[in-house]
């Protein structure tokens, strides 16, 4: 920075930026001023667009407007002509910014904060883009987003960022820029943007599914309106939850090398099970009691083990290949329900009991769910905000530093991670604290509460099915579409299905077994040399697929509590064509749980964004086929284009 | 062939050992010993036995007659786990890393690094790459970014990753099977420095080839092999590459070596 107000031929993009930045920043101020003055920016008491009168209030901020327009309008000139003192004026002008921002955050933010400690509620504006209802024990309170604090926000957060880079750097620690760059990659010295972005993908297993993901998202949000909104989203998500638990397993399968068709028959068969235990007991060993659906549940599960563990016996066994396994299977498993329910029939819980099963529990479980949950948020937050915190100041410090690149961009996204997470973390701990609040009060009572609801409820956006206390309304999005999220219904199943995700991504890139795993599928020989039992692997994989088919069973079970003979028909190529799609290699040794996910994605939004841009609902089948192929192609080009 | 059995400067010794599968006899009574801190060169023409005899060491056959020790402890190897228990790597030219996993990854695969987080052990992925680093670094390999897959690496670089781990995790016997077959000169040569650096830190190598040029330069003995038998054992002074080739592709022992021949020895 120095040298570009010391030679007048250096150029700095952060000198440009900076000064356009400050243009921009007149403009809207002048901006403002004219509509204070014009009357449509009404500040202070009974705001009215009709109102001639101007008080105290708009006086000051026309005022300050106009002084921050001339500022603003100097620093750019002054940087333009390499004056060193603009520097100074660019700070100023960022300190004032600053200020006014944090000062109007507060006034928005501030009384919110008192409202939920105090018994006053402050007045909900009526445009708020985000409302959230909490019940602290008696009293509830609403907390809000408005414009006003988004605003307030980026103004804060942006003159924020502007005073720090004109605040001198003073020194350098030269171990903290070796950690620094350390952490990020060694890889990205020495590339333009393109290349860093090429090389990203390259790494990822899953470039195509990216790519794919993005483009596809794009053209169906802007050609159709109903696309983006929550209804849409909600069908999408519901349709593709139980599969995509499904497919978590078929893409660890896969990377250790094998692959199970049958799942789509253990899906029918499972769910039949799960219903005839819940109805008939177990007939055919002559126990004609039902069970309680809890246990059934976990008999339906061990079934799931048991024909899962069918399929990797047989395999290990036979040294036959998996595909000829599993389509042997795929017959025999279908073969259950067919024989079990004959002549077309459905299996309805309905036809059994008049009433769907509930579960009561002690509220004091409720209560430690609650406190427990709070705690590992509260963990959670301790572990990681403090992290991003200083990896968010590292980087600011680094800025403009010799060998490091994007430095800027870095630290931006850094405080972004920062903000992000913690305000996720504040949203999340107040919905907890509220939801052990709420439970609090009735802690001597018996909690009751439908077992299908909690498997596979519906819910609106208030989530009243499982909490009955988060409440959100959203009236407007920025009052150009207006998010409908009254009628979009969510299903428990995605929250199950995210939580799989998780667990599964973890265990897959971060444990022994999910090494063994990838072991397993990239070189078997290599992975036995090395002390792993392969059989072991690909019995237990195969085992998980059952355990994750059973689950998913369960919860289509609790959506529609019927079971048809041909339920999970066709299942079986829709997961592969996923994980294949998600970049998971069809010959094992590489792929990611997480990629799979975009490729399940791929297919919700292909089912519902077809029909929705008035396109032949027909042609889906065929799309996706283009998009496998597509997805696939593009996978295997973008690891092989050289980075350098 | 030696009386020195069961002094603790043998490593390993293979008695009489034999190999059938069905009616095949892959080996037919053969003898083979190795003395710490040795580079052993296997010679034998393709299909003479000297796989099938590594395989018997290595824990993938058991021996159909025959007996191994260990240390001067007579052992069965009945699994690849139990021979890596007692202290034997084997870098096969295709077996030894898994090609698209990282070069930490490969390094540690099997015995990981793990740290602790609440309830669960959770990979540790950065000491993992610093320690891979380091202890390559070690033996004088230099990577350039340890998260880099093994796929992406030449032939000789896989090599001397295998080495270097087997060399980092206090192995007694390394076992290179025609590591330098598919490797330029330069490379070959980079590998032969690192079958140095492991014998310097104590380890015994068996370099398994056909090709006596490969091997004789670093070995400080040769046992040939053919038809499943022993067919010569000699210190590196007692032939020259010559006589090792015709050996190896005759099938018979010169005149002048007969001396040196075990069987002759004892007669």
């Amino acid at each position: 920075m120095r040298a570009y107000f010391e030679d007048a031929n250096s150029r700095s993009g952060m000198a440009s930026t900076i000064a356009f930045y400050n243009l921009g920043v007149s403009l809207t101020s002048l901006l403002i001023v004219a509509l204070v003055i014009l009357g449509w920016i009404a500040l202070g008491e009974r705001a009215n667009i009709s109102r001639r009168d101007i008080n105290v209030i708009e006086i000051s901020a026309i005022v300050v407007g106009i002084a921050f327009t001339i500022a603003s309008v100097r620093t750019a000139l002054g940087i333009r002509n390499r004056d060193e003192t603009s520097w100074a004026w660019a700070q100023w002008t960022a300190f004032v910014g600053l200020i006014v921002g944090f000062f109007m955050l507060l006034s928005t933010v501030g009384p919110q904060i008192i409202g939920l400690i105090s018994n006053a509620q402050p007045t909900v504006p009526t445009e708020t883009i985000w409302q959230m209802t909490l019940q602290l024990g008696e009293r509830s309170r609403t907390i809000f987003l408005n414009g006003v604090m988004v605003f307030a926000f980026i103004l804060f957060l942006s003159n924020f960022f502007i005073y720090r880079m004109t605040v001198a750097n003073t020194t350098y620690d030269d171990k903290k820029v070796e950690k620094a760059q350390g952490a990020f990659s060694t890889a990205i010295d020495d590339m333009t943007p393109s290349q860093f972005i090429r090389h990203q993908l390259a790494e990822s297993p899953s470039a195509g599914a990216i790519i794919g993901f993005v483009l596809i998202l794009l053209i169906f949000a802007t050609a159709s309106d109903t696309f983006r909104q929550p209804p849409a989203i909600a069908s999408m998500l519901t349709n593709i939850s139980t599969k995509g638990i499904v497919a978590i397993g078929i893409t660890i399968l896969m990377i250790s090398g094998e692959f199970d068709l049958s799942v789509g028959s253990m899906l029918g068969a499972v769910a039949l099970f799960f219903m005839l235990f819940m109805t008939e007991g177990i007939p055919f060993l002559g126990i004609n009691q039902p069970f309680n659906p809890i246990v059934s549940m976990f008999l339906a599960i061990l079934v799931g083990l048991l024909l899962g563990f069918i399929n990797g016996f047989i395999l290990v066994r036979t040294g036959i290949p998996s595909f000829i396994v599993t389509l042997g299977t795929l017959l025999i498993y279908r073969a259950i329900p067919l024989v079990a329910i004959p002549g077309g029939r459905i299996l309805r819980y309905k036809d059994y009991y008049a009433e769907f099963p509930t579960v009561t529990i002690p509220t004091a479980i409720m209560v430690i769910l609650g406190i427990l949950l709070v705690g590992i948020i509260i963990f959670i937050s301790i572990r990681t905000l403090p992290k991003y915190f200083k990896q968010a100041q590292l980087r600011t410090q680094l800025r403009g530093k010799t060998g490091i690149k994007f430095g800027t961009t870095l630290a931006t996204l850094a405080w972004v991670r920062l903000v992000m997470s913690a305000l996720l973390l504040l949203v999340l701990l107040a919905y907890f604290i509220s939801f052990t609040l709420y439970h609090l009060p009735n802690i001597s009572q018996p909690y009751t509460v439908g077992l299908f609801d909690i498997l596979n409820g519906q819910w609106t956006f208030s989530l009243e099915k499982t909490a009955g206390v988060f409440v959100t309304e959203s009236p407007a999005w920025w009052q150009i579409s207006p998010l409908d999220f009254g009628r979009a219904s969510f299903r428990n199943a995605i929250i199950w299905w995210i939580l799989l995700v998780l667990l599964f991504n973890t265990i897959l890139n971060d444990t022994r077994y999910g090494n063994s795993v990838f072991a397993v599928g990239g070189n078997a020989g290599a992975a036995r040399a090395n002390g792993i039992n392969v059989n072991r692997v690909k019995i237990f994989n195969f085992m998980l697929v059952g355990f994750l088919v059973s689950l998913a069973a369960i919860f289509e079970v609790a959506r529609n509590p019927g079971v048809d003979p041909l339920k999970g028909l066709g299942w079986e190529l829709e997961m592969v064509a996923m994980t294949v799609i998600g970049g998971t290699l069809l010959s094992g040794g590489y792929g990611s749980v997480l990629g799979t996910i975009l490729g399940g994605l791929i297919f919700a939004m292909l089912n519902t964004g077809l029909v929705q841009v008035g396109m032949n609902a027909r042609l889906f089948e065929g799309v996706i086929g283009v998009i496998l192929i597509v997805a696939v192609v593009l996978n295997t080009t973008v690891r092989r284009i050289p980075t350098k | 062939m030696t009386n020195n059995t069961h002094t603790t400067d043998t490593l390993v010794e293979m008695r009489d050992v034999h190999k059938y599968f069905g009616s095949v006899r892959a080996l037919r009574g053969v003898e083979f010993a190795v003395k710490r801190q040795e580079i052993i060169g296997l010679l034998g023409d393709n299909g003479a036995g000297k796989s099938t005899l590594i395989k018997v060491l290595t824990g993938f056959h058991t021996p159909t007659k025959g007996q191994i020790y260990f240390d001067g402890v007579p052992v069965s190897i009945d699994s690849p786990h139990k021979a890596r228990e007692l202290g034997i790597e084997t870098v096969y030219q295709d077996l030894a890393l898994v090609p698209l996993m990282s070069i930490a990854r490969n390094f540690w695969l099997g015995q990981e690094l793990t740290r602790r987080v609440g309830l669960f052990e959770l990979l540790d992925h950065q000491q993992m790459a610093e320690e891979a680093s380091k202890a390559l670094a070690n033996i004088g390999i230099h990577i350039r970014d340890p998260h880099e897959a093994v796929g992406m690496m030449s032939g000789g670089e896989r090599q001397s990753i295998a080495i270097g781990r087997a060399v980092y995790f206090g192995k007694k016997l390394l076992i290179l099977d025609e590591p330098t077959s598919a490797l330029s000169v330069g490379e070959t040569q980079k590998v032969l420095d690192y079958t140095y650096a492991a014998k310097d830190k104590g380890m015994s190598v068996i370099f398994i080839t056909h090709n006596i040029s490969q091997v004789y330069e670093v070995a400080d003995r040769f046992t040939i092999i053919s038809r499943g038998k022993t067919l010569g054992n000699f210190t590196k002074d007692e032939v020259t590459a010559q006589e090792v080739a015709t050996m190896v592709m005759s099938g018979a022992v010169p005149e002048r070596l007969r001396l040196f021949d075990p069987e002759t020895d004892i007669a």
